[in-house]
């Protein structure tokens, strides 16, 4: 009897890990330079940010686009399914004296990378999180909540890696 | 003879499966832009879906299905004088359109073949323009009404070119914009 008590309250820590694992986990990393940076690590479970998102108020909740970028969205959905459907490649380079730019897409993300002589930016955009960004843009309108829910297209992918310096941070998505 | 048929039927499928292959293969536009001076390389690579996409996010002011205006911001040329003039030119055939030798610059327009070719040289300096614009891409783009480009059916047109459409040389850059079949 014991036992069976132990193994249900085992198991629910275990299942709510399950679900925030199931549900995804943003994960910030910040490592400041020097020998007396902070390491800093912000695990945010995106099911506990989306519910949060869910209590903003009502007239801050569905935040109204621009008219003239409302316009634009059906252009705009079509031209990351374009990219999407397109085959994979170096799309943008730019070299220069000291800084290069380059745009790839590799399977349906898109990588950007700036190195310059003092930072190097890596930016993951999963094109499925952009197109369910828009999709839920389509009324003029767009809440956190439904950012927050696209941000779980972008399951196990590191989506910035910055370096400024000694500084250090990661943004990824479990 | 049944089985002649279904050889015959073979054959020809295999034979047209080869050119509706290539057609299926994604046409890439290509831009490369150099700068010595400045020591900068530009490379775009886009598919032609892409960039079909993209001219449709251009302001509503400038392009509207697919079409160009050119009234509000090309008042000194008229598309409607460009397809008058486009039309005469088509029907004269082959021909040498523009041939200007001044002291320092040639400046030579001609219809050659399937192509119009604008070609600018410039003596005292290194800088050339060429510019190979096939006929039907110029037809397309001159097929809307009024003052409007046909983006659109330029872009169905330009799907179908392979090659070398603009170069430009000067004593510090280059610029090339092609299309080919290679990322």
């Amino acid at each position: 009897m014991v036992m069976k008590v132990f193994a249900a309250l085992a198991a629910i820590p275990i299942c709510g890990m399950a679900v925030v694992a199931g549900t995804g986990v943003l994960i910030v990393d910040v490592k400041e330079g020097g020998p007396d940076g902070h390491h800093i690590v912000v695990p945010v479970p995106l099911l506990a940010a989306q519910a949060a998102a869910r209590f903003v108020p009502s007239e801050a909740s569905r935040i109204p686009l621009p008219p003239e970028m409302e316009r634009y969205l059906p252009a705009a959905e079509r031209l990351v399914a374009a990219l999407a459907d397109a085959p994979d490649g170096e799309l943008v380079r730019v070299d220069e004296k000291q800084e290069q730019v380059v745009i790839t897409k590799v399977g349906r993300t898109l990588q950007i990378e700036v190195h310059g002589p003092k930072e190097d930016v890596s930016v993951l955009v999963p094109l499925t999180m952009v197109s369910e960004v828009l999709r839920r843009a389509r009324d003029g309108r767009l809440a956190p909540a439904d950012v927050v829910a696209a941000l779980r297209q972008a399951r196990l992918t590191k989506i910035a890696d910055v370096r400024d310096g000694g500084d250090h941070v990661q943004i990824s998505i479990w | 003879m049944k089985t002649s048929k279904i050889v015959m039927a073979g054959v020809a499928a295999v034979g047209l499966a080869g050119p509706l292959a290539a057609q299926t293969k994604t046409a890439w536009l290509h831009i490369r832009v150099e700068e010595a001076s400045r020591e900068s390389k530009v490379s775009v690579n886009l598919p032609l879906p892409v960039v079909e996409a993209a001219l449709a996010m251009a302001p509503e002011k400038f392009a509207s299905h697919g079409r160009i205006r050119l009234d509000e911001h090309g008042k000194d040329l008229k598309v409607a004088d460009l397809r008058r003039m486009w039309n005469e030119l088509r029907a004269t055939g082959q021909a040498e359109i523009v041939s200007i030798e001044a002291r320092d610059e040639k400046v030579r327009v001609a219809k050659e073949g399937d192509r119009v070719l604008i070609r600018v040289e410039k003596l005292s300096s290194k800088e050339a323009v060429r510019v190979d614009v096939p006929v039907a891409v110029v037809d397309a783009l001159l097929s809307g009404e009024g003052d409007e480009l046909n983006i659109e059916a330029a872009m169905g047109e330009l799907k179908k070119l392979r090659g070398d459409i603009v170069q430009v040389n000067d004593a510090d850059s280059t610029v090339r914009i092609w299309i080919d079949e290679r990322m």
